[in-house]
């Protein structure tokens, strides 16, 4: 079986042994596969044993594959409603092993590892909070939380609320505190007439508000947690006669509603979100078999996933019924008297490491007002003019539409001297749309600079060290992406490097920080004998990697900057005796 | 020159060992290498960093696995568990880093896994300063910068 993989070093190049054995230990992947099999309060031990451990242990990665190794626990409180110890705090929302919680005390939020036992105070939101949850998003590595909220005080069915209710979004380690998600649908969520059923995915968090006839509009909030992006699916109004016994859940990855009409579940699934699409035939599932446990009579189902539907009751055990045989399982059953908590899997994740995650890299210096401004000046006074001018001056499409009327205007030089004096300041590495990604000499920063406007900002930090960094436009979502290529300690040609290397790519806007891509071809960058060349089209990466015969396989690494895929190809040895004058273009 | 169905690999140290292909291509690395240029079949492949003492023990260990992976019949599960066992206790610290080191970069998975697996059961359990005794780790925190560490981490003491 041949795969178009490199194996992770080449041969010639991998520094294993060094004379001063005392001084070395484990390659980083080595203690990183050895920490991940020890049992959690081992590896808290190990975090202080020297920097490289603290370092391995606290990445998001470690975090992320130390939890999906370790099983589910299930967490149990005791049925009971005495106000005990064992009731201080509601369990809201978990994720990754953490746990939302409000203190019955203290009426504060907070988030706890289930594990580890370490506690997160959250600043206050609005006053009457009807839902919270909590986010992982693991392509950025942020924690979010989002709070529904109505006010006045009023409860949810009870008295009337005058003011209204909205949403509130908060990044962990980014966000002091609370900032409103303004959502029209939720204005009225203080209102008497309206039944409030939350569903939540990974990424999703869905609200419904089903109103009576005549009281108000039924529909659904979905809410892209990532992207803060939300919209507003209205439902039919003729699906149901009544709200009472409708919930919403997920069908697969549909979100569907179902109602509940004696003995049958009617079930519609939507199937576009975008068109606000339903299912044009309901399905119909009979419940009869819920009669053998009276103790589900007024359970509903919380998810169907692979032809099995399952109802998660409170207070007792879960169960899952296969509806192509009708057969029953039931599972988990809980200890006597327990009550059931959450099913989580343990997690050495820090909360402290989270809350102190620098803050959003991106911090937009603005200039000097610039009197010598030719061209572009025109634009930041429209701006001012009233807000629509503003909008469609800030529009992606005007923009690019601005760039290509105007004449390449000025091609910027600098003194061809090697003088370290203020032309060497800044060095160059890519231009696109007016833009200009450069490294300053001095503090050997990132940062891309409008040479019109001379707004900067500044970027994150890059890993150790950059082969090539590389800025697109993509015109069709109007972002701005950039491919950072590196490898690990070590230089390209240079000192051997027993580190890997790889990609990562950062969209500017959406990500805070770099995001990796995978890229197996590109793990041994570090290596002695490759030569590296590089091929850009607008929005195609092309790394070819060049070796001396026999030190490894010739490849040309192609990344589709706009769906972050890429593609390998070989390269016939045969094509050239020697590659060291080789290159690459289009 | 190896016969047919065998390769030829020499250690840093100039030894050289015969080993059946199915031995050797336990590691993904030599796999790879064999697989994509026929001229390593036949000649010799220079498994550079690897000593010939460490490159015997790889070898020992592949053999008893790629044996076991024919015929399971003359070697059961159980057989090859006690052999596992005994190859990781007679090991000394310096030859577990070498051969953890080794069995990483030509990928040979089993072998890694069960030497990560002696490691961690050597780390369980144990305080800090143990570990860095056992391990000859160098300490590199300053004592406050430490103290913070335990401070946030009370769960694991």
């Amino acid at each position: 079986m041949r795969k178009d993989r490199v194996s992770s070093g080449n041969i010639y190049e991998q520094k294993l042994f060094s004379n001063n054995k005392s001084e070395i230990f484990l390659p980083r992947e080595i203690i990183f596969d050895i920490l991940i099999r020890l049992p959690l309060k081992s590896l808290g031990r190990c975090t202080c044993v020297c920097k490289l451990w603290h370092a391995i242990v606290e990445d998001h990665k470690f975090v992320l594959e130390y939890s999906d190794r370790s099983n589910f626990v299930y967490e149990y409180k005791d049925d009971t409603n005495a106000a005990g110890e064992e009731q201080q705090a509601s369990w809201l929302s978990t994720v990754n092993g953490l746990v939302l919680q409000k203190s019955k005390l203290t009426k504060k939020y907070r988030i706890m590892n289930v594990a580890t036992k370490e506690i997160l105070d959250l600043p206050n939101p609005h006053d009457t909070v009807y839902y919270m949850s909590i986010f992982y998003l693991p392509t950025t590595d942020i924690y979010k939380l989002i709070c529904i909220f109505g006010n006045g005080g009023g409860a949810r069915r009870g008295k009337k609320g005058t003011t209204k209710g909205g949403c509130e979004i908060m990044t962990l380690g980014t966000d002091r505190t609370w900032r409103t998600l303004d959502i029209p649908s939720l204005y009225d969520l203080g209102s008497k007439w309206a039944w409030l059923r939350l569903v939540v995915t990974d990424d999703l968090f869905f609200l419904a508000k089903f109103c009576d006839p005549g009281f108000g509009v039924s529909e659904i909030v979905r809410i892209d947690v990532g992207t803060e992006h939300f919209e507003k699916i209205r439902i039919p109004h003729d699906f149901f006669s009544s709200w009472e016994n409708v919930r919403p859940f997920l069908w697969d990855t549909k979100l569907c509603l179902a109602n509940k009409v004696e003995q049958e579940l009617h079930v519609y699934t939507l199937e576009d979100h975008k068109k606000e699409q339903w299912a044009q035939r309901k399905i119909v599932i009979h419940l009869s078999f819920l009669n053998e446990y009276p103790e589900f009579q007024h359970v509903f189902p919380y998810e169907f996933e692979n032809g099995w539907l399952w109802f998660f009751p409170r207070n007792a055990h879960h169960i899952a019924y296969d509806i192509d045989s009708k057969s029953v399982h039931i599972a988990n059953r809980l200890p006597l008297g327990k009550r059931h908590l959450a099913c989580v899997k343990y997690t050495p994740v820090s909360l402290a490491r989270i809350q102190r995650k620098e803050e959003v890299n991106s911090e937009v210096i603005r200039p000097k007002e610039n009197p010598n401004m030719q061209g572009p000046e025109f634009s930041p006074k429209c701006k001012c003019v009233c807000k629509l001018w503003c909008a469609i001056i800030e529009e992606g499409n005007f923009v690019i539409d601005y760039s290509s009327r105007s004449e390449i205007v000025y091609y910027e030089y600098r003194d061809e001297t090697n003088a370290a004096g203020d032309v060497e300041e800044v060095l160059w590495l890519s231009v696109i749309n007016g833009l200009v990604l450069e490294k300053t000499a001095l503090t050997k920063k990132y940062r891309l600079r409008n040479p019109a406007t001379k707004e900067i900002l500044d970027l994150p930090n890059p890993r150790d060290t950059v082969y090539y960094i590389k800025m697109f436009y993509l015109p069709k979502t109007n972002n701005y992406k950039l491919v950072y290529v590196c490898g690990k300690e070590g230089t390209r040609r240079g000192k051997k490097g027993t580190r890997k290397g790889g990609c990562e790519v950062m969209t500017l806007g959406t990500d805070c920080t770099r995001r990796r891509l995978d890229i197996p071809s590109l793990y041994n960058l570090g290596s002695k004998r490759a030569w590296l060349n590089l091929v850009v089209t607008d929005d195609l990466f092309f790394i070819t990697k060049f070796y001396d015969p026999g030190f490894g396989v010739f490849k040309v690494v192609c990344i589709d900057m706009g769906s972050e895929q890429f593609v390998n190809f070989r390269i016939p040895q045969i094509l050239f005796s020697s590659w060291k004058n080789v290159q690459p273009f289009l | 020159m190896a016969s047919k169905g065998n390769l030829t690999l020499k250690s840093c140290n100039g030894k050289e060992f015969i080993v059946e292909e199915k031995v050797a291509v336990m590691s993904t690395t030599i796999k790879n290498m064999v697989d994509v240029d026929d001229s390593f079949a036949q000649g010799v492949i220079p498994i550079i960093g690897v000593d010939g003492k460490i490159l015997a023990k790889l070898i020992e260990y592949c053999k008893e696995h790629a044996e076991a992976d024919e015929d399971e019949e003359v070697k059961s599960e159980e057989y090859l568990k006690k052999f596992d066992e005994k190859f990781v206790d007679e090991l000394n610290l310096n030859d577990l880093y070498d051969l953890l080191k080794a069995s990483n970069y030509l990928e040979i998975t089993k072998l890694l896994n069960l030497l990560c697996q002696k490691v961690a059961s050597m780390i369980k359990g144990k305080k800090p300063e143990e570990i860095r005794r056992i391990f000859n780790i160098k300490n590199d925190f300053t004592p406050e910068e430490e103290e913070e560490i335990n401070r946030q981490n009370p769960w694991a003491f």
